[in-house]
């Protein structure tokens, strides 16, 4: 019989154990009829009848037909395990595909990473080789910068720096520098250096970058300073020759003279006196005193300098927002050209009564800022060494107003003495009317017809308010009295009118009523003589 | 018998054959060769694979059985190799009267 399994594939996985067999058995069967039937006289015998035993020869040679007519089993066998393994080994062949695509996807992926990751490690090496070139190149230079630090050209921006104090007559000067540096394009202080000058006048300053700098110098002797600046170049070493004072200026003696007004001459005022000394020229630099700018002084009313102080709002003992003074000894003034700058007045107040927004200290009171206008005069003032240097001030006429009014609320206002030829009068608002109004911030305001202008103005021109007293625990309704200076027979007519209640004294609160003459008192009061200019007092 | 007119008709055949009941491939090609006259002798090797095929498209199935020592495989129609076998066969009629019409045989025209 025919081997049918010469041409099957080898076994397979996926293989159905019972393939093989199923192919063999059937094919087999199949051919065993065939051969019957050629066995039998013809082809019109039934299907697969049993054949009768016959010779081998007939055997082969029916057998030999069969298989002609049927084909080559092994090629039909192979064919039908190919169909039946068709799905699972297409199934295969692309899973296999797939899983080998993959694979060549991995392979290629990481390829190209580690292409990735050589490029660079090696742009890393590069890189590291750089900066350790450039490292090995600032090292050198700066080991050949400490080697050699007086080269006078040295490479990449630095040069050396030398400064030189000297006199007028070139001998070097002893002080203390302050050197900072900015490099070009660069802010603040990229660099600083302070150094003392010794006898020799020279500091060297070793190697500096170029850029602007700023040199601070004092001279130790004149206690003054001096400040320039300048401009390191690449390159090119940098000295700077700077002409120094050698001595300060001599002292001076200074005293003040002020213009109070008569009524403030017995009063213990004193003043305060803001000074501000000016640079002077040293060869062609300006020199300025150490000591600081502004000189804030404190005079008595004979014009001496008592004091110089400093404001402060931290003082023990001050209430807090209180701005005090912090008293200093008077200081030595000094051959300088002073600019004048500010002159205010104080006021004698005892501590006690002293209102919260005063500035204080000690037992002086100080007319705060927003009422007494300090005078600012920007005067300059040159004292002479040996000279008696009178400093006047001719402080005007508006501050002067402002310091009587408030002068009028002090005590000491009452101890005033009343000049020859004046009295006083003491109004209060409600027992007065007509057109007058008592301002505490001003003169007597008169309100009058203008067809009575002239007889008003005999009355109250001259009259001036030099106190305004305190209510006291008991009578007058509480309210404040006006003490007024007036002349004898001003006195007499303002009672008169007071009494006719044709005079009104009233607050600003109150309205101003239109004042009622009366026919009997005008004319008492127009038979008053003139006001004599002369003798008013002198406000 | 011309195979080109036989190409595309084995199948149908096979499905015929079986549907009168259960056989094996041997018996197939005996059956068909003696219902057709003798016109239509298969080539026997070609068989199995059609088999197998419409096995495959589950149009038949088979069962097992042991004859004179021998497996012998039966095949039998499914319910879907019925209905193939039921359009095709509509399709062969539609195809043979209009191949007759042309011909002139179903109408007596000589």
């Amino acid at each position: 019989m025919h081997d049918l399994t010469a041409n099957l594939p080898p076994p397979h996985d996926d293989e159905p154990a019972s393939l093989r067999q199923d192919i063999i058995d059937e094919l087999t069967d199949h051919l065993e009829c065939a051969t019957r039937r050629e066995l039998l006289t013809g082809p019109s015998s039934g299907p697969c009848e049993t054949a009768s035993d016959s010779s081998d020869s007939s055997f082969r040679t029916a057998q030999h037909r069969a298989l002609t007519r049927f084909g080559n089993p092994a090629t039909i066998a192979r064919k039908l395990w190919l169909d039946a393994m068709q799905e699972k080994l297409m199934a295969q062949k692309i899973t296999l595909t797939l899983a080998a695509v993959a694979t060549a996807t991995c392979v290629v992926m990481c390829l190209l990473m580690w292409q990735a990751l050589e490029r660079g490690q090696q742009a890393q090496a590069a890189l590291l080789q750089q900066n350790q070139e450039f490292t090995q190149t600032l090292l050198q230079e700066f080991r050949s910068s400490q080697a050699t630090p007086t080269a006078s050209l040295i490479a990449d921006g630095w040069s050396p720096l030398t400064i030189k104090l000297v006199s007028d007559a070139g001998e070097p000067v002893e002080g203390k520098v302050n050197v900072y540096g900015t490099r070009i394009g660069g802010e603040g202080r990229d660099m600083e250096i302070v150094r003392d000058v010794g006898a020799e006048g020279v500091v060297e300053l070793g190697m500096v970058p170029y850029g602007n700098y700023r040199v601070a110098v004092l001279a130790t002797a004149a206690n003054e300073t001096h400040t320039e600046h300048f401009m390191v170049t690449p390159g090119e070493p940098s000295d700077r020759t700077i002409v120094c004072p050698t001595t300060s200026p001599p002292e001076v003696d200074l005293k003040f003279a002020f213009n109070p007004p008569e009524l403030l001459e017995s009063a213990e005022l004193h003043y305060m006196v803001t000074l501000n000394p000016r640079a002077r020229l040293i060869g062609t630099e300006s020199w300025e005193t150490s000591e600081g700018g502004f000189l804030d002084l404190w005079v008595d009313a004979s014009g001496q300098i008592l004091k110089q102080f400093e404001r402060s709002d931290r003082i023990a003992g001050v209430p807090p927002g209180i701005m005090g003074l912090v008293f200093k000894p008077a200081p030595r003034l000094k051959e300088y050209v002073y600019d004048v700058v500010v002159v205010g007045v104080a006021l004698p107040i005892q501590m006690d009564e002293l209102s919260s927004t005063y500035r204080w200290i000690d037992k002086w009171a100080i007319v705060p800022n927003d009422r007494f206008h300090p005078h600012t005069v920007e005067q300059p003032f040159e004292p002479r060494a040996g000279a008696e240097n009178l400093c006047e001030q001719d402080i005007p006429d508006d501050v002067w107003t402002e310091v009587i009014n408030d002068f009028r609320m002090a005590p000491q206002s009452r101890q005033v003495t009343i000049p020859d030829g004046w009295e006083t009068v003491t109004l209060t608002p409600s027992g007065t009317s007509g057109p007058i109004e008592l301002n505490s911030r001003a003169d007597v305001l008169v309100y009058f017809p203008e067809d009575e202008e002239d007889t008003w103005k005999t009355l109250l021109s001259s009259a001036q308010i030099i106190a305004i007293e305190s209510p006291p625990a008991q009578g007058f309704g509480g309210e404040f009295r006006y003490v007024l200076l007036v002349r004898p027979e001003q006195k007499a007519a303002i009672e008169l009118a007071t009494h006719k209640t044709i005079i009104r004294l009233h607050n600003s609160e109150s309205e101003t009523d239109t004042p009622v003459l009366d026919e009997s008192v005008l004319e008492e009061i127009k038979a008053l003589p003139d006001r004599d200019e002369d003798s008013k007092p002198g406000f | 018998m011309d195979t080109k007119l036989l190409t595309g008709t084995l199948e149908m055949m096979m499905l015929e054959v079986l549907s009168q009941g259960p056989s094996y491939g041997y018996e197939i090609v005996q059956t068909v060769l003696s219902r057709s006259n003798g016109q239509f002798e298969l080539k026997e090797g070609s068989l199995y694979p059609a088999l197998h095929r419409l096995e495959r498209q589950k149009l038949l199935g088979s069962d097992w059985s042991e004859h004179e020592g021998r497996r012998r495989k039966y095949y039998k129609l499914t319910a879907a190799g019925r209905k193939a076998l039921t359009a095709r066969r509509s399709e062969w009629q539609s195809f043979a009267q209009g191949v007759n019409g042309v011909l002139g045989l179903d109408y007596g025209i000589a």
